[in-house]
């Protein structure tokens, strides 16, 4: 493993990368693959959608990533009422100075939970998505950069439950990875119910990262090999998508560079310096199942079957 | 189906024109009904029956053998092949047919040759191959999403491949003197030319083609074309109206050249005749053939492909006859005829003349009465000579030669007449002589005692002396002679026509120079230079094998020289190793990447996990981190691996 020298502050790259792993995973039981699929998005410096059914840690999951990173963290609960104003911020007139000042809304941290994004009207789900986008927003004529690293993760229930807005197709794409927690295995919940309570184990933890550190593997990422045989494969995994019947529309340039670059921080993430396509197949699911959909309707209910679909037909070259 | 068709019909165009009209309509008739009725419809079923079937074969053939009177041969065989191809068409139903098709058409094409050989047909020809082409690939492309352009574009592209192994084969197929396989005998049926005997009309006929007769390359500058007389058949006896040759003797004659040689290159279109034609007079036979006691370049075989001789000709010269009988045979006159020629030599003789005023008074008569020099004589009913001389005075060479021949006979002078042709045109553009059919020309030869021999005399010469000097076009009507009407009256379009003409004779000339003369000897020239040039045909058909061998191999490797790139060739060593871990019982995924197999394989065989590990890793490094430099080691690692053959699949 010959990583770039760059990072001498202490701890290689494998080891703070597997501390924040062990600390997630000491909190959320039996989810580590989810968890690394969060800490790729994160490094890949894209933002993470997580869907599922109430209750099953995805506000916990959120809530370690920022913890054991060390970044500033701020919650947003989407509500039907929720206007742009309460994310961005406002302007309120100083008596005293006689000017107006900006009262940043919670959208100024480092590490943004947006909870059941989907029950928010569309406006207000514009306003987080536009900043996600340019990682900077424009109020009031003056343009304020976000702090960075700048992260998002976005909750959502399945759609099939009352009461939301689903986002449509255009405002999915912009998030990097779309993961599902789902149910804790029998191990892991019987340690889950026999364990401690998590909010407590959740102060407790220690940062194990600094927001320093993670944007140093932010620019390390994109530099890892990626050989041209890869990008054949990669190639032909979207020319699949598009030709083949069994997809209503194909994934987009924008989709083939999320999918680059999650493979190259998933290799990172695993300590080695070239991608190979198994890191493309452990990101596919997830990076490309939002924006893929599948036209048999008997299989379109599985999250992955796209993904599944793609890489059982697409051979290796 | 509509490019086959096209093919199909390309092909068997330029047959066309001499098959017989009924098999044309009945060829197109077939082509017409195949492409116009609806592949599923009942009339094609029953088309398709047996009965139908032989009843058309029945037809064809015996319509075939009442035309040629048989089904084998040349041309029955070629129209055989047309029609039987046509019916082919008719039956297509499955894939096998519609390859049996084109493949008649590619034959169909090759018959072509056996008729015409020229350049112009050959790109026709090369064009049909390339449509044929295009009607395979069409075929073969199932979706039919390609337009004409790139469809022709790679037919195209097909062809120009195939070029350099048609030019090795040509090259290097072994040449045989005279044709590769014997042409029937109808092949040179039509031949037009000089003959063996003259009659009054035989000459003037020629005039009427523009063929070529034969092509010269001096050596030196091209000689006046008052000098360019090109002795042929020397004709020694008449019967009153025709002459006919001597029989070939050993030559008996005394030649004493009296000027610097003439050397020149003639390269003959086929006559079918037995010999050749010089400049007057020819010294040293050349290797095929020998010169006759009058002067001719004669050959053993008749000239039935087109020939290439060199020639050294001599134009002042001192020619002897040494045997007396034959100036007694010079002398020879029909019995009853040409009396009154006869006795006006006589009374020119009694004026006292000698040999030599004998001929100028004989010109001067010709010059001073009112003779005509026409294509279109008068028939001559009666006496060819007396009737010419006296009464219709209107005649060609040939009668002016015979009845000059005639009179210098009457007088007792020996006399005998030539033929062959006289002059040529220039083509400038490829600097070299072009001898048509209708400079065809016949004169006369005197013999004037030993110190002067044999002396031409060209009696036209006093009728028409530009025919002489200028050729042939400025003695004859120009509408006789096949060029666009008009062409001539305008100094500019006569310009024009005449290079372009003289551009076409020359390419012409290189095709006929270069392919279709490619013999034997020159193929022997050409390897010679490459030291090859003492191949017999075994060795050479053995070379040819070799050569073609080599260059597919050649473009075999160009073409795999692909996988040869580095990062390719560690994809061919490891799918050498995944072919092994297949047979070792492990089954091959093809979405799997290497490590996920490596994991599964080492799960099955524990016992190879360092092989497969090593070797996975190996890969990797090569293909996905661009160590090309581990790629020997990779190689090392996957020819060492061997697993062993398990026929049944392991249980994991």
């Amino acid at each position: 493993m010959n990583l770039p020298e760059t990072m001498k502050t202490g701890l290689s790259v494998n080891e703070s990368l597997a501390r924040v792993i062990e600390a997630a995973n000491r909190i959320i039981l039996g989810k580590e693959h989810v968890v690394r699929l969060a800490l790729t998005c994160l490094i890949a410096r894209g933002h993470l959608l997580i869907e599922d059914t109430p209750g099953v840690g995805k506000t916990t999951l959120a809530h370690v990533l920022a913890k054991t990173l060390g970044l500033s963290f701020q919650r947003i609960q989407f509500t039907s009422d929720l206007l742009p104003a309460d994310i961005l911020g406002v302007s309120v007139y100083d008596r005293q100075s006689g000017k107006f000042e900006f009262h940043p809304g919670p959208i100024f941290s480092q590490f943004i939970l947006a909870d059941e994004v989907n029950r928010a009207t569309p406006r207000a789900q514009s306003a987080l998505l536009e900043a996600m986008e340019e990682n900077q927003i424009t109020l009031e004529g003056a343009t304020r950069a976000l702090p960075q690293p700048f992260f998002v993760i976005a909750t959502q229930n399945p759609s099939s439950q009352i009461g939301t807005f689903p986002l449509p197709e255009s405002q999915l794409d912009r998030f990097m990875m779309r993961v599902h927690l789902g149910y804790p295995d029998n191990k892991a919940e019987r340690e889950l119910l026999k364990g401690r309570d998590r909010r407590e184990m959740l102060t407790d933890l220690p940062a194990v990262m600094t927001p320093e550190r993670l944007q140093q593997l932010q620019v390390l990422a994109p530099t890892i090999t990626v050989a041209d045989a890869l990008l054949d494969y990669l190639q032909d995994l979207l020319a699949f998508s598009r030709t083949a019947s069994a997809f209503n529309g194909g994934l987009s340039p924008r989709a083939g560079l999320a999918v680059m670059r999650c493979a190259q921080a998933w290799s990172l993430l695993h300590g080695r310096n070239h991608v190979l396509p198994e890191d493309i197949q452990a990101v596919l699911p997830s990076v490309v199942s939002h924006r893929l959909s599948l036209t048999d309707q008997n299989i379109a209910n599985n999250p992955h079957a796209a993904a599944d679909l793609l890489i059982k037909q697409v051979p290796v070259p | 189906m509509l490019w086959l068709a096209a093919g199909v019909s390309m092909a068997v165009l330029p047959h066309m024109l001499h098959i017989p009209v009924w098999s044309s309509l009945l060829f197109s008739m077939l082509l017409i009904l195949r492409m116009s009725l609806d592949k599923r419809s009942r009339a094609v079923a029953w088309i398709r029956t047996l009965p139908f079937k032989l009843l058309l074969g029945g037809v064809i053939f015996s319509g075939v053998f009442v035309s040629y009177g048989t089904i084998v041969g040349r041309d029955a065989g070629v129209v055989l092949l047309v029609l039987l191809g046509g019916m082919k068409m008719l039956e297509i139903s499955s894939e096998r047919d519609y390859y049996i098709s084109a493949y008649i058409a590619f034959l169909l094409i090759l018959t072509n040759f056996f008729y015409v050989q020229t350049l112009g047909v050959s790109v026709y020809l090369g064009v049909t191959l390339v449509v044929l082409i295009a009607a395979l690939l069409s075929f073969n492309d199932r979706d039919q999403d390609l337009q004409i352009r790139p469809r022709l574009q790679s037919a195209a592209v097909l062809f120009l491949n195939a070029l350099p192994l048609m030019l090795i084969m040509f090259l290097m197929f072994p040449r045989f003197n005279g044709p590769l396989w014997g042409l029937p005998k109808d092949a040179l049926s039509g031949l037009t030319g000089i003959d063996d005997e003259m009659s009054p009309g035989s000459i003037s006929q020629l005039i009427l083609s523009d063929e070529v007769a034969f092509r010269v390359e001096f050596n030196g500058p091209i000689p006046a074309k008052s000098d360019l007389y090109w002795r042929g058949p020397v004709l020694w006896y008449t019967d009153g109206f025709k002459w006919v040759q001597d029989r070939p003797r050993k030559s008996s004659v005394k030649f004493i050249p009296k000027s610097d040689p003439i050397r020149y290159t003639v390269t003959l279109e086929p006559t079918d005749k037995n010999w050749l034609f010089a400049l007057e007079l020819p010294q040293v036979p050349t290797a095929d053939s020998n010169l006759s006691h009058d002067m001719q370049l004669r050959t053993r075989r008749p000239v039935i492909t087109r020939t290439r001789y060199e020639v050294t000709s001599y134009p002042d010269y001192l020619l002897l006859s040494e045997d007396r009988t034959e100036l007694q045979n010079v002398l020879q006159l029909p019995g009853n005829y040409h009396q009154r020629a006869i006795a006006l030599a006589k009374s020119w003789r009694a004026e006292g003349l000698n040999d030599r005023e004998m001929i100028g008074r004989a010109m001067r008569y010709f010059h001073d009465e009112k003779f005509y020099y026409t294509l279109t004589p008068p028939i001559l009913p009666d006496d060819t000579v007396d009737d010419f001389l006296f009464d219709t005075r209107q005649g060609f060479c040939e009668h002016y030669a015979a009845a000059f021949t005639v009179l210098m006979r009457g007088a007792g002078i020996p006399a005998r007449v030539v033929t062959g042709y006289q002059g040529g045109t220039v083509n400038t553009v490829g600097n070299y002589l072009v001898v048509n059919q209708r400079d065809a020309h016949a004169w006369s030869e005197v013999w004037l005692g030993d110190t002067e021999g044999w002396v031409r005399v060209d009696p036209t010469s006093a009728v028409s002396p530009s025919r002489v000097s200028e050729g042939i076009q400025s003695a004859i009507p120009q509408t006789l002679i096949n060029v666009p009407l008009g062409i001539y009256n305008n100094a500019f379009t006569r310009n024009v026509w005449e290079r372009f003409s003289n551009t076409f004779d020359a390419i012409n000339n290189r095709w006929n120079q270069w392919v279709l003369g490619y013999d034997r000897n020159r193929q022997r020239l050409l390897l010679g230079r490459i030291g090859l040039g003492e191949l017999n045909r075994d060795e050479l058909m053995v070379g040819m094998i070799v050569v073609i061998v080599l260059c597919l191999s050649l473009l075999a490797y160009g073409l795999f020289s692909r996988i040869h790139k580095n990062e390719d060739q560690a994809r061919y060593w490891y799918n050498r190793f995944r072919k092994r871990l297949q047979r070792a019982g492990i089954p091959i995924l093809a979405h799997e990447g290497p490590q996920d197999l490596a994991y599964r394989a080492c799960r099955r065989r524990a016992d190879l996990a360092e092989a497969i590990n090593s070797i996975s890793d190996c890969y990797i490094e090569v293909r996905y981190a661009n160590q090309a430099e581990r790629l020997e080691e990779l190689k090392t690692l996957v020819r060492s691996f061997r697993p062993g053959n398990y026929p049944v699949a392991i249980q994991g």
